[in-house]
């Protein structure tokens, strides 16, 4: 089988095309079932993000969360990303929270001692070689119960 | 390498190649040791870089979520029981900013009655919502939402615990995701509007229970105050004289002082309560 080369620029159209789809919209969709799945067990969603993420680029949210409540972070990123962070901080910026795992859908649970303001980080600390520049879509919930 | 394999290997055989051998890998004589690599892990972020990168779309409380605090705080009130069934929100006001808190305080309001409320008040304040989206240019999604949501109640197509999801959804995630055509404030004082009610609701609470210990635990939150004074008092754009976000903006600086002070005392609450009294009142 050969391929002409109209195929082929075609071809690596698609291709650029099926990347550029599958960003926001897939850790979105992603996101949006592990929120509905959380009902079933008490938790309710507060907020919902999206964004695009490059490599090592990292995102900061502003978040007040109440003393007595539980709340989960969430973060769905699409197939391009392989390792997103999540780090919370108080308001003096030290660190609360570090999430460990080398995931794409890191979830990080906390229960605050006073209700205050805090600063969740988001960063895609990796993707594959070929989001490096495209990035990669990545989605945060804020669950709380 | 061949063309096909070249091809092939260009576009990560996404496109199928057939009529060949599948490509083997190298023979290896010996086997490599493995190394692991250490995973990547975030640098570390002073707190300069935080408050320059800072965002504010999951700053405010959503009123289902004061609710839970409420509760979680070993308060008994129920907020919905706390709204007003005779307040009438007109959504007829021309001042954005005024229609943008209306909007705010409806949504509210129908967020936290959702089990409690009768079918027709659902329906009424969807309309309203409807009404205030559409004058601030929210665009053709959310209002194709209220109006599905309108049909299913009225049909009883939904039950209310999908109802409540689907408000939380409307509330939390599709207000602050859209862009209005009015600008980038509607949504800051659309949550103004909400949270104003909230706080309304839950200083009452407090106030009705005689628990004004857990006061600061329910309302302290000078940084909110401070993000909603920042779009009330913002320069220029639709700053034509309107008496209930010149209140507004009187009300918000009252309780930004009240916020800042280390501890919440009765009569903080007590002034919380009727200082955002008076704003809704006039809505």
């Amino acid at each position: 089988m050969r391929f002409s080369f109209p195929t082929l620029v075609a071809s690596i159209g698609l291709l650029f095309a099926a990347t550029a789809y599958a960003t926001e919209e897939a850790a979105e969709s992603c996101l949006t079932d592990k929120i509905w799945a959380g009902y079933s067990d008490g938790w309710a969603v507060r907020t919902a993000t999206t964004t695009t993420l490059k490599q090592e680029e990292h995102r900061v949210y502003l978040l007040t969360l109440y003393a007595g409540n539980e709340y989960k972070l969430q973060v769905c990123a699409d197939k391009s990303a392989k390792n997103i962070d999540l780090v919370l901080h108080d308001l003096d910026g030290k660190e609360l929270l570090r999430d460990e795992s080398d995931s794409r859908e890191p979830t990080m649970i906390y229960k605050p001692e006073e209700t205050q303001t805090y600063y969740v980080a988001v960063q895609a600390t990796e993707l594959k070689k070929d989001a490096a520049e495209s990035g990669a879509g990545v989605a945060l919930a804020v669950t709380y119960k | 390498m061949s063309n096909k394999w070249f091809v092939c290997s260009l576009l990560g055989l996404m496109v199928a190649c057939s009529g060949g051998d599948t490509p083997t890998e190298e023979p290896t004589t010996e086997e490599k040791p493995v190394v692991e690599t250490p995973a990547k892990k975030m640098k570390k972020l002073d707190l300069a870089s935080l408050q320059k990168a800072a965002e504010e779309v999951a700053l405010v409380p959503s009123p289902a979520e004061m609710q839970k605090s409420l509760k979680n705080a070993g308060l008994t009130s129920d907020l919905a029981g706390l709204v007003s069934a005779e307040r009438d929100i007109s959504m007829t006001v021309e001042h954005k900013d005024n229609l943008a808190v209306r909007t705010g305080v409806v949504l509210a309001d129908l967020v936290l009655t959702v089990k409690t409320s009768s079918k027709e008040s659902k329906l009424a304040r969807l309309e309203k919502l409807k009404a205030g989206f559409k004058a601030l240019g929210a665009g053709d999604d959310i209002q194709a939402t209220i109006s599905d949501l309108g049909t299913q109640i009225t049909n009883d197509a939904i039950n209310e615990d999908d109802l409540l999801k689907e408000m939380d959804e409307l509330s939390g995630v599709m207000v602050s995701e859209l862009e209005y055509e009015a600008g980038e404030w509607v949504v800051p004082l659309i949550q103004a509007g909400s949270w104003l009610e909230g706080a309304n609701l839950v200083s009452a609470a407090i106030i009705k229970e005689d628990k004004f210990d857990v006061a600061g635990q329910l309302l302290k939150q000078p940084r909110v105050v401070e993000y909603f004074l920042k779009y009330v008092e913002r320069e220029g754009g639709n700053k034509a004289p309107d008496q209930v976000v010149k209140k507004l903006t009187e009300v918000l600086n009252n309780l930004k002082t009240i916020a800042e002070k280390p501890s919440m005392s009765a009569e903080d609450v007590k002034a919380i309560n009727s200082s955002t009294s008076e704003v809704l009142s006039m809505l």
